[in-house]
C-alpha cells in the first residue's frame, strides 16, 4: 500500500511536468499576445508606447522554450508568477478565487448526491417499473438540457414576473451564511440537476450489477427481505463505483462551472480564466490551469488510494 | 508631406478624442485655453427638470462598475473607482461655486472648465513661470491607517506629485500610466508653508495650455505615510466623501459615508455631504443579468456607454420596463465599411457612391433599437464649430437617408451608378471585421450590398491586432471595417485606408484634400480655420471613402428612478463620480 | 441487421430516438430543400421590415423571425446541419483518435507505452472545459476547428478504455498464438485487436454523441464555436435569443429545446445501444473485465511454470 502511493505520487512528477508543458505549449500558439493588448490600449489612450520595454517587463523577449524553463523553474520554487493585468501574483489570485469555485462546486455535488443516490436506490429497487422509466427518462432529459439556456430561462422569468433578482453582491459563507447560500443555491440547483441525472443512472446500474452476484442470490435464498438486501448488501457495495463517479465528478466541477459563475456573477476562478485567456495573460492562465490540474491529480490519487482501502480485492497496477 | 501627416494624425486623434471624451485627460491643445467658460454643448437636449424634491439622508445605491483592479495606489489615477475616496486638487465645475447655476447642466462638460476642489484658490504668474496653490482649510484624511485622521498638508501634494514625476529628490515610482509626458511642464513642486504649494513650470512651458494640461491631469492627493501601506485595500483612504469599507476582488466594492467629510451641499448650504450611506460598485459579467438586476431595482445607475453594456435591444428593454431613465448621449461612433480606394473598383467615386445608396440607413436605425432620426456625421465631431451636418445641403443628405427618395429609388439610382462605372453585374469583395464590431450588423448591411448585386464576404478575424494590420496592409484585396475603442469607428476607418506613403495616412492620395487639410493647417486666424474646416466638413463625406451601415447611435446612462437630485448629466465623466454621487440622494418609496 | 431489430424490439425508446436522430440527419442532409426561405450565397435572405415576428402569424415564417427578419425555422434546419456535422465528425474523429492511441499502446507497450499514458493522464487531469477554451483560442473559429477541439481532448480520454480493453484482448490466448506464427504488431492489431474490442467502442461513440451538441452550445456562449454568419442553435441562444428574451421568448426557446432533443435522442440512443451491446449488462460474467482477465492469465502462468519447474 505504502509503496503503491509513493509509486503514484512519483508518477505524478512527469505528469505535472507534461501539463505544464501543453498548457505553455498551446498558450504560445494563440495568435497574438498580451503586449498587442497594452501597446494597443496605451495607444489609445495618446501614450508613447516602448514596446520592446513592455516586452521585457513581462518577460516575454526571450525565446519560448527559454520562457518555457524559466516558468518552469519558478513555478519548482513555489511562485507562479504575476499576472500581467491585475496588480497581483497568480499565486494570490488562485488563493482567492479557487475556493469560490469550490464552494459552488461542493453545493452542487452535495445536491446533486441528495438527488441521486435515493432515486437511483428507488430504480433499481423498482426496475423496469413505470417508475422506474419516467426517472430515468428525467434523468435523460435533465442532461440534454443546456445549462445556460435553463439558467437565462431561471435569470429572466422571476424578474418578469415578481421583480426578483438573484443578488450579485459576493458575500463569504463565513461572514454571512444566509446572503451566500442566496447567491450560491441557484447556480448550484442547476449544475447539480445536470449532474444528478447522469449519477443516477450510473447508481441504478451498478446497484443492479451488484444485485446480481452470487452472495445476493444466497442472501435472498435465505430468504432475507428484499429492503435488507438492497440497503445492507447491495447498497454498501455499490457505493465503492458510486464514489469513484463522484470523484470524477469533482473534477468536472473544478472547472467546468464558468458558465454559471459567469452568468450569476460568482467571482470564481473560471471567470477570471476566461478573462485571461482573451488577454492573452500567459502566468495567469498556465498558473490556474496548472493548478487546477493538480488538484484534479490529488482528488484521482486520493480516490483511488480509498478505493484500494475500502475493497480490499481491488489490484492497483 | 511626413510633417503635415504628422500633424494632421495628432489633429485628428485630438479631435477625435474630444469627440469621445472621457478616455483621456489631456485635452486637445487646440480647445479652449484655461478658464474659459464658454463650452460648445455636445448635444442640445430638453432642458433638465428642476430638482423639487428635498435631499434626504441615507440609503444605498448600487452602481455597475466595468472592472476592478487590485491597486489602491493614488499614483493609478486613470480607474474612476478612486474617485470615492481620493479628491484632487481641482475638479471639473458643475457650477459648484455658484449655486444660482447650480444645474449639473445636462450633456457633458468640456475639457478645460475646471474649479478647486483641495485648491482653495490659486495664482498663475506666467511670466514667471510659476503657479502658487493655497490649499483649502479644515480637509482631514479618513481615519484608520495609514493616515489616522489627520490635516492635510501642502507636503503631501508635493509628494503626490514629485513621486509621479521622480523630482525633488522623491524615487520615481512605477505605473502603467505615463505621467512625465502628461505633466511635462512641471519642472518642481514644492510646499512653501502648511497650505501653499508652489508649482515651478518648465522652460518655454508656462502658458494657459499648460496650465489647462495641468488642471486636468488630475493626481489623487495622498500622503507618504502611504509608503508604508502596499496595496492593501484597508490602506484606500484619502479626503474624499466616502470610505472603502468592502473589497471582494473582481466582485464589488463598498464604500461608506465619510463623516468627516468637509463639503457642502450648494444647492442646500446648510446640508452636509454626502447624503447616502452606501455605496456599492459592482461587476456584472453577463449583460442579461444586468438587465435582470435593473428591472428589478436591483441596480441604480449603469454608464458610461450604455451600448456597450447593454445592447440596443435590451435597453429597449428596459425602458419599457419603466425601472428608470435612460439618458441618452450621441457620443458613439458610427458604424462603416473602410474601403481601401487604392483597389479596383473602388477607386471610382460612382462605386462606392453606389455602394451607399444601397444602405437603408434608417431601417437599420430602426434595427438597432434607435428609432430618432439617422445621425450622419461629417468628418468633424458635431461637438466642434466646424462641422456642419445641420447645415448640409439636401443632395447630401440624400446621399446617406431614405426619407427624401425612398429606398427602391435609391437602388435603382446605385445601379445605375454601377452600370455606369462599368459593372452592372456588381462584383464581389472580402471584408474582416474585428472581433467587437457587431457581425449581424455587416451582415445586414450586406444583404443591402446583395440587392444591387456587390457580394460582401465577412470574415472576422480572431484578434484586433490582426485586424488592424490587415487594414493597413493596402494592397491586402481585403476591406475592413472601423475600429471602435476610444476613436470613432468613422473617423478611423477613413484614417486607416489609403494608399499614402506612410500606413494610416490621410487622404487616399486624394491631393485636394490634402492641399486643403494642409491649408487648414497653416491658417492664421480662426475665421480661415472655421471656413476651410466647414468646406473639409462637405467635401469628406462627398467621397465616400467610407460607407456608413449604421448612422451615430446613442450611449445611454441609466439611472433607477429611486435616485433623487439627478437631472441628465453624464456620471461618469473624466472622473466625476465623487463629485455627482455625493450630491445625490436616494427616496424609498 | 440484428442489432437493430433488437433495438425496435427490445428498446422501443431507443429506436424512437434513432428515428428521431435519422430525421436530425436527412433535415441537415436536405436542407436546401427543406427550408421555407433557403439560403442564397451562403446567408438566409434578410428583411429588416419583417423582424421579430412571432411565431405561427403567417405561413411565410412558422416559427418567427429573428431581428434581421430571417425565418427562424430555416435557420433552425441550417444550425441542424452543423449540429450533425459536429456530432458525426467528432464522434467519428474521437473514436478513430481513442482507437488508434489505444491499440498501438497497449500493442506497442513498453516505452511507447509509458510515454502515451503519461501524456493520456496529464491531458485527462486538465478540466475539460479549460482545455477546450485553450484549443479554441488557439485554432480561432470555425467548424473544422470546432470538431478538432472537441474531439482531440475526448478522444485521449477515450484511449485509456480502449487501451484496458486492446491489452486484454493482446494477453488472450488466440493472440499469443499469432505471435508465434510470426503475425507482426500490425496484423496483430488490426485482425485480433480492433474487431475483438469494437461493441466497445462502438458502445462509448454512441454514447458520447449527445455532449458534442451541448459542447458547441456552451463554447459558443463562451464566445467560441463555428464561424459568425454559420446556423447554429447555440450561437442562436447566446446572440438574439439572450438580447430579446423579454420581448421575444420565442428566440431562445426554440433553439433550446431543439439542443434539449437532439442530445436527449443521441443520449437515449446510446444508453439502448450499450444495453444491446454490453454482455455485462446481460447478468453472464463480465467479458471485458480486464482486471479478472488478468488474474486468471496470471494464475495459468503460474501453474504453467509450477509444471514446468515440477518437471
Amino acid at each position: 500500500m505504502g509503496k503503491y502511493i509513493v509509486k503514484r505520487v512519483l508518477l505524478l512528477i512527469p505528469t505535472i511536468f507534461i501539463i505544464c508543458a501543453i498548457v505553455f505549449g498551446l498558450m504560445r500558439m494563440v495568435p497574438g499576445d498580451a503586449v498587442d493588448i497594452i501597446v494597443n490600449r496605451m495607444t489609445q489612450s495618446g501614450q508613447t508606447v516602448d514596446e520592446a520595454a513592455i516586452r521585457a517587463r513581462l518577460g516575454l523577449d526571450v525565446p519560448a522554450v527559454q520562457q518555457f524553463f524559466n516558468w518552469m523553474g519558478n513555478v519548482f520554487r513555489g511562485d507562479l508568477g504575476d499576472s500581467f493585468f491585475q496588480y497581483d501574483s497568480v499565486w494570490n489570485i488562485i488563493k482567492r478565487q479557487l475556493p469560490i469555485s469550490l464552494e459552488l462546486g461542493l453545493i452542487t455535488l452535495i445536491l446533486a448526491n441528495l438527488i441521486s443516490i435515493p432515486l437511483g436506490l428507488f430504480c433499481a429497487a423498482r426496475q423496469d417499473s413505470i417508475p422506474d422509466y419516467a426517472i430515468r427518462i428525467i434523468a435523460v432529459v435533465l442532461m440534454a438540457i443546456p445549462m445556460f439556456w435553463l439558467a437565462t430561462l431561471v435569470l429572466f422569468y422571476p424578474a418578469q414576473w415578481w421583480g426578483y433578482a438573484p443578488p450579485v453582491v459576493y458575500v463569504s459563507f463565513f461572514q454571512d451564511p444566509i446572503a451566500n447560500l442566496q447567491m450560491f443555491l441557484v447556480p448550484a440547483i442547476m449544475g447539480a440537476l445536470a449532474q444528478a441525472g447522469m449519477q443516477l443512472r450510473t447508481v441504478r446500474t451498478v446497484v443492479l450489477d451488484t444485485m446480481r452476484q452470487d452472495y445476493i442470490r444466497t442472501a435472498y435464498a435465505k430468504g432475507v427481505k428484499q429492503r435488507v438486501i438492497l440497503f445492507k448488501h447491495a447498497f454498501r457495495n455499490a457505493m465503492i463505483p458510486v464514489i469513484t463517479i463522484i470523484g470524477g465528478s469533482i473534477a468536472a466541477l473544478v472547472g467546468g462551472n464558468v458558465i454559471l459563475e459567469n452568468i450569476f456573477n460568482i467571482p470564481g476562478i473560471g471567470q477570471q480564466l476566461v478573462t485571461a485567456l482573451g488577454q492573452r495573460d500567459f502566468p495567469m492562465v498556465q498558473g490556474c490551469v496548472l493548478i487546477m490540474s493538480i488538484f484534479v491529480m490529488i482528488v484521482n490519487l486520493v480516490i483511488d488510494v480509498a478505493y484500494k482501502w475500502i475493497d480490499p480485492r481491488v489490484t492497483l497496477d | 508631406m511626413k510633417r503635415i501627416t504628422a500633424l494632421l494624425l495628432a489633429l485628428a486623434m485630438a479631435l477625435s478624442l474630444a469627440a469621445c471624451g472621457g478616455n483621456n485627460d489631456t485635452p486637445p491643445a487646440t480647445n479652449s485655453p484655461a478658464g474659459d467658460s464658454t463650452p460648445t454643448p455636445a448635444e442640445t437636449q430638453p432642458p433638465a427638470a428642476p430638482v423639487t424634491d428635498d435631499p434626504v439622508y441615507g440609503g444605498e445605491v448600487t452602481l455597475y462598475y466595468p472592472k476592478f483592479y487590485n491597486y489602491f495606489d493614488p499614483s493609478m489615477m486613470d480607474e474612476y473607482q478612486f474617485a470615492f475616496w481620493f479628491e484632487t486638487l481641482w475638479v471639473l465645475d458643475w457650477g459648484l461655486n455658484d449655486p444660482s447655476t447650480y444645474a449639473f447642466g445636462p450633456g457633458e462638460i468640456p475639457a478645460g472648465y475646471m474649479t478647486g476642489q483641495l485648491a482653495d484658490s490659486w495664482d498663475f504668474d506666467e511670466a514667471a513661470g510659476t503657479l502658487t496653490v493655497k490649499l483649502r482649510d479644515g480637509v482631514v484624511f479618513q481615519d484608520g491607517e495609514p493616515y489616522n485622521g489627520r490635516a492635510l498638508t501642502a507636503k503631501d501634494v508635493e509628494w503626490s506629485y514629485c513621486r509621479l514625476l521622480g523630482i525633488n529628490g522623491y524615487d520615481q515610482i512605477e505605473t502603467e500610466y505615463d505621467w512625465p509626458n502628461n505633466l511635462n511642464m512641471i519642472a518642481n513642486v514644492e510646499a512653501t508653508g502648511d497650505s501653499t504649494v508652489l508649482f515651478t513650470f518648465a522652460e518655454g512651458m508656462a502658458n494657459t495650455i499648460s496650465l489647462t494640461k495641468l488642471m486636468n491631469a488630475k493626481v489623487n492627493i495622498g500622503g507618504p505615510e502611504w509608503d508604508s501601506c502596499a496595496q492593501d485595500w484597508t490602506c484606500a483612504k484619502g479626503t474624499g466623501p466616502y470610505v472603502l469599507t468592502e473589497y471582494v476582488p473582481d466582485n464589488s466594492m463598498t464604500f461608506t459615508r465619510n463623516d468627516s467629510y468637509y463639503g457642502v451641499d450648494e444647492r442646500h448650504p446648510e446640508n452636509k455631504l454626502p447624503y447616502i450611506d452606501t455605496v456599492r460598485l459592482v461587476y456584472i459579467a453577463d449583460s442579461s443579468n444586468i438587465l435582470t438586476q435593473a428591472m428589478s431595482g436591483s441596480l441604480d445607475w449603469f454608464g458610461e456607454n450604455g451600448k456597450d453594456v447593454l445592447s440596443g435591444d435590451q435597453l429597449a428593454q428596459l425602458s419599457a420596463q419603466n425601472a428608470g431613465t435612460l439618458y441618452p448621449y450621441a457620443s458613439g461612433s458610427p458604424s462603416a465599411i473602410a474601403l481601401k480606394v487604392c483597389q479596383e473598383p473602388f477607386t471610382d467615386l460612382r462605386v462606392r457612391q453606389a455602394m451607399q445608396l444601397a444602405i437603408d440607413l434608417e431601417a437599420i436605425n430602426g434595427y438597432l433599437g434607435n428609432d430618432g432620426e439617422v445621425v450622419v456625421p461629417g468628418l468633424w465631431s458635431t461637438a466642434l464649430s466646424w462641422s456642419t451636418v445641420n447645415e448640409w445641403p439636401e443632395d447630401l443628405k440624400a446621399q446617406f437617408t431614405t426619407s427624401t427618395a425612398g429606398l427602391a429609388a435609391n437602388q435603382e439610382k446605385a445601379r445605375q451608378l454601377l452600370a455606369d462605372a462599368g459593372y452592372p453585374d456588381g462584383f464581389s469583395f472580402d471584408i474582416e471585421l474585428d472581433p467587437v464590431a457587431n457581425l449581424e450588423l455587416y451582415q445586414v448591411a450586406g444583404d443591402y450590398l446583395s440587392q444591387i448585386g456587390i457580394t460582401m464576404n465577412i470574415t472576422v478575424a480572431a484578434e484586433m491586432m490582426e485586424a488592424v494590420q490587415h487594414s493597413q496592409d493596402y494592397n491586402l484585396p481585403l476591406q475592413s471595417a472601423g475600429f471602435g475603442g476610444g476613436f470613432g469607428e468613422y473617423m478611423l476607418a477613413f484614417m486607416m485606408t489609403g494608399n499614402g506613403p506612410m500606413p494610416n495616412a490621410f487622404g487616399h492620395d486624394d491631393q485636394e484634400y490634402l492641399a486643403k487639410l494642409d491649408a487648414m493647417g497653416r491658417s492664421t486666424s480662426a475665421e480661415e480655420q472655421t471656413a476651410i474646416g466647414e468646406e473639409l466638413d462637405q467635401y469628406f463625406p462627398n467621397q465616400h471613402w467610407a460607407i456608413l451601415v449604421a448612422g451615430v447611435q446613442p450611449n445611454y446612462d441609466f439611472m433607477s428612478n429611486r435616485v433623487g437630485g439627478y437631472s441628465g448629466e453624464k456620471v461618469y465623466y473624466k472622473g466625476n463620480m465623487r463629485t455627482i454621487w455625493s450630491r445625490l440622494w436616494v427616496t424609498e418609496e | 441487421m440484428q442489432v437493430l431489430k433488437d433495438l425496435f424490439r427490445k428498446k422501443p425508446i431507443g429506436g424512437i430516438c434513432l428515428i428521431i436522430l435519422i430525421a436530425f440527419l436527412l433535415m441537415a442532409v436536405f436542407a436546401g430543400v427543406l427550408a421555407p426561405t433557403p439560403m442564397v450565397n451562403g446567408a438566409l435572405p434578410k428583411n429588416l421590415a419583417e423582424g421579430k415576428l412571432a411565431p405561427f402569424q403567417t405561413m411565410a415564417h412558422p416559427l418567427g423571425t429573428d431581428r434581421m427578419g430571417q425565418d427562424l425555422l430555416s435557420y433552425m434546419i441550417y444550425g441542424a446541419r452543423t449540429s450533425v456535422i459536429l456530432c458525426v465528425c467528432c464522434t467519428l474523429l474521437s473514436t478513430f483518435i481513442s482507437l488508434v492511441t489505444g491499440v498501438l499502446s497497449a500493442v506497442v507497450g513498453g516505452w511507447f507505452d509509458l510515454i502515451v499514458q503519461r501524456i493520456v493522464d496529464a491531458v485527462g487531469c486538465i478540466p475539460q472545459m479549460l482545455l477546450l477554451l485553450l484549443l479554441m483560442a488557439m485554432l480561432g473559429n470555425g467548424i473544422p476547428q470546432m470538431i478538432f477541439a472537441l474531439s482531440v481532448p475526448s478522444g485521449i480520454g477515450g484511449s485509456r478504455m480502449v487501451r484496458s480493453a486492446a491489452i486484454s484482448v493482446k494477453d488472450s490466448g488466440y493472440c499469443r498464438n499469432s505471435d508465434l506464427l510470426g503475425g507482426g504488431v500490425f496484423w496483430k492489431c488490426v485482425m485480433h485487436v480492433v474487431p475483438n474490442i469494437m461493441p466497445l467502442v462502438i458502445i462509448s461513440a454512441a454514447g458520447s454523441l449527445g455532449g458534442v451538441v451541448m459542447m458547441e452550445a456552451s463554447m459558443n456562449f463562451l464566445g467560441y464555436g463555428v464561424d459568425p454568419g454559420t446556423p447554429s442553435w447555440g450561437a442562436l441562444i447566446t446572440g438574439a435569443g439572450r438580447d430579446l428574451m423579454f420581448t421575444c421568448p420565442w428566440m431562445c426557446i426554440v433553439p433550446g429545446i431543439a439542443i434539449a432533443v437532439l442530445t436527449f435522442a443521441a443520449n437515449m440512443f446510446g444508453d439502448a445501444i450499450r444495453d444491446l451491446l454490453d454482455p455485462r449488462l446481460k447478468g453472464g460474467v463480465g467479458s471485458y473485465n480486464s482486471k479478472k482477465l488478468d488474474k486468471t492469465l496470471a494464475k495459468l502462468e503460474k501453474q504453467a511454470a509450477k509444471r514446468q519447474n515440477a518437471a
